[in-house]
């Protein structure tokens, strides 16, 4: 027993220790722009927890989740740049932008609640293109977003007088913007990590569970239909605003281009490749499929180190390797890198 | 004897199909009634319209005083009716414990807040619905089976779980939908057992639909016969047996 409680933390503190050094590591071995992409792959883990709430958890197929991550990019945008003059501090822009996005995850959640499946996918993925192209076209009469050209120079991610985007290496040698919000976008990610886990294991996580196993036996054993499945809307869009508020600080540039309906697929693409409804599976589906088409990027330069010329462009080929990949991960493990115990039997089909 | 439950002249018609005809009977407090009928006869409808999956057409069913009219299912179960399903509809995802756990929803509180947190109030309520999902199971008689998938029971303790799942949200009444239905004589005679045994050990009352007259004979204390949707008698099992239209309807040359 004690043993085994110390090789657990053991583990631990090699995980921890692992995931410290990780930027720096990065930084000294393949180079600056990973760290960014590590920084990207935990917006999309917080934006893919969030996602596995609606859909992983409760079972509504949500199309147009990267509504939530448009509005909590806007309002922190709206709030903490020369838009309107705005620079409100990190503490009440985040929680604001969340809120927002939980407010309009239960406006776009009240009139879906009647529906299921295939139909669902439909109404939200049309709310999903509705925000968009709200957000393209308020510059007129009253210029709010700026319509297509998005806004810019929006204040960094900034605690007081400390901003994460400025180098701080002359306090440590290596401290860069990068690297700063790699611990923040960490410690957020774990943060949301935990409340999932949290989630899923309660009476609340169980109601969800239920109502996506069987709506009528959930009704018939005493669960709110409609306040629980508006609940998972708004915790999943809660979770959807707070990433992206932290992506507009991050790129300090929002435009209404990046919410289109190919980011909301490639949420759900790391949901499933990870495994629905599995938190540890959720993130490693979406570090897995923010990594992967960066490092594809590379075999162009490998093609020119060793050959000499490009012979195939890996831009051609990415889409169409990554495709394969996941052709190959929906035939070999159709229940995602990580299992979720609830989940295995829907995949299994009518094996006993 | 006090009357728990009435049926007020309810009538359900789909379109133009009239599948509940001016119904009309109450159920006794602490007795198991019987609801019989040949297929299509109407008991499912009925317990449809009970439960609030269906709305009447017309007609009122009054629970304990008070009127059931257009509640949602899930404000009925709060009332304090439980039911089970023809087809059972288990959470089959989940343990039979975890459905147990979810059949405790409407006793239990505990929101966001305290999953997320996991104060002394959620982990005292957490800890005691585990304990006493763990003495329903046992009551039904499958507590070695509390962490097997529901998916992976047998289809015997497949009926008992979501019995289980249906006492823990602590009815009055307890409606069970074909409970018999698939099992072998034997298990019949050791489900009739356990019906007589939880309606004595949490005060129940309860409701049964079931094919098996012989069954419903030694079940129920009484039993009310329906066929096309019309009330056809209300009575004790010897005199349902003696009913012209009853051996004419359903009971055929058997008795």
């Amino acid at each position: 027993m004690s043993h085994s409680r110390r090789s657990a933390w053991s583990t631990y503190a090699a995980l921890a220790i692992g995931l410290l050094a990780l930027p720096f590591l990065l930084q000294a071995g393949i180079g600056r722009s990973w760290v960014r992409i590590i920084d990207m792959a935990l917006l999309y883990s917080m934006l893919a927890l969030g996602l596995n709430i609606v859909v992983g958890y409760a079972g509504l197929l949500d199309l147009g989740y990267i509504a939530f991550y448009a509005v909590g990019a806007y309002v922190y945008a709206l709030l903490d740049s020369p838009q309107f003059g705005l620079h409100w501090p990190l503490w009440a822009v985040l929680p604001i932008g969340a809120a927002c996005a939980g407010l309009s995850g239960v406006l776009l959640g009240a009139p879906t609640l009647r529906l299921r499946g295939d139909y669902l996918a439909i109404v939200t993925l049309g709310f999903g293109e509705i925000i968009r192209i709200f957000l393209n076209n308020l510059n007129e009469p009253v210029n709010i977003t700026n319509g297509p050209q998005g806004i810019c120079l929006i204040d960094s991610v900034h605690l007081g007088t400390f901003s994460f985007s400025h180098n701080h290496t002359t306090m440590l040698p290596g401290l860069t913007g990068p690297v700063q919000y790699y611990y923040l976008f960490l410690a957020l990610t774990l943060l949301v990590m935990f409340i999932a886990l949290r989630l899923q294991d309660s009476r609340v996580g169980r109601a969800w569970a239920a109502i996506r196993e069987d709506e009528l036996a959930a009704a018939a054993s005493g669960i709110h239909l409609r306040n629980f499945k508006l609940l998972a809307f708004a915790m999943g869009a809660t979770f959807g605003g707070l990433a992206g508020g932290l992506f507009a600080g991050f790129q300090g540039f929002v435009s209404p281009e990046s919410f289109n309906l190919m980011e909301s697929v490639m949420i759900l693409c790391m949901i499933v490749l990870g495994g629905m409804g599995n938190v540890y599976g959720v993130v490693l589906g979406a570090i897995t499929l923010t990594v992967l088409p960066e490092a594809l990027r590379m075999l162009g330069d490998w093609q020119l180190n060793h050959l000499g010329h490009v012979i195939v462009d890996p831009n051609d080929l990415r889409m169409l390797i990554f495709g394969l990949a996941l052709v190959a991960m929906m035939l070999i493990r159709p229940a995602g890198l990580i299992r979720s115990r609830r989940h295995q039997r829907e995949y299994a089909g009518d094996r006993p | 004897m006090t009357e728990l439950l009435q049926i007020d002249h309810v009538s359900r018609n789909f379109g133009g199909v009239q599948a509940l005809t001016d119904v009309s009977f109450a159920i006794r407090q602490d007795e198991i009634f019987g609801l019989i009928g040949p297929n299509g006869a109407g008991k499912t409808t009925l317990f449809n319209v009970l439960t609030g999956v269906l709305p009447p057409s017309s007609g009122h069913i009054i629970f304990a005083g008070k009127p059931l009219d257009r509640q949602p299912p899930h404000r009925i179960l709060q009332l304090g009716i439980a039911r089970t399903f023809q087809n059972i509809r288990l959470f089959s995802g989940m343990t039979a414990l975890e459905n147990v756990l979810v059949g405790q929803h409407s006793c239990t509180r505990s929101g966001v807040i305290g999953a997320i947190l996991r104060n002394a109030a959620t982990r005292r309520e957490e800890a005691q619905a585990r304990r006493h999902a763990a003495e329903l199971l046992d009551q039904v008689g499958i507590s070695r089976h509390s962490n097997t998938l529901a998916a992976n029971l047998s289809y015997g303790d497949q009926r008992r779980l979501e019995i289980a799942r249906a006492l823990a949200s602590q009815p009055r009444l307890l409606a069970l939908d074909e409970p018999a239905a698939g099992m072998n004589p034997a298990e019949r005679e050791q489900l009739r057992e356990l019906i007589q045994q939880l309606r004595a050990g949490f005060n129940l009352t309860v409701l049964v639909i079931e094919h098996d007259v012989k069954l419903m004979m030694q079940l129920c204390q009484r039993i009310a016969v329906l066929d096309f949707g019309e009330l056809v008698t209300v009575d004790e099992p010897e005199r349902i047996r003696q009913h012209p239209r009853v051996i004419q309807a359903w009971l055929g040359t058997e008795t």
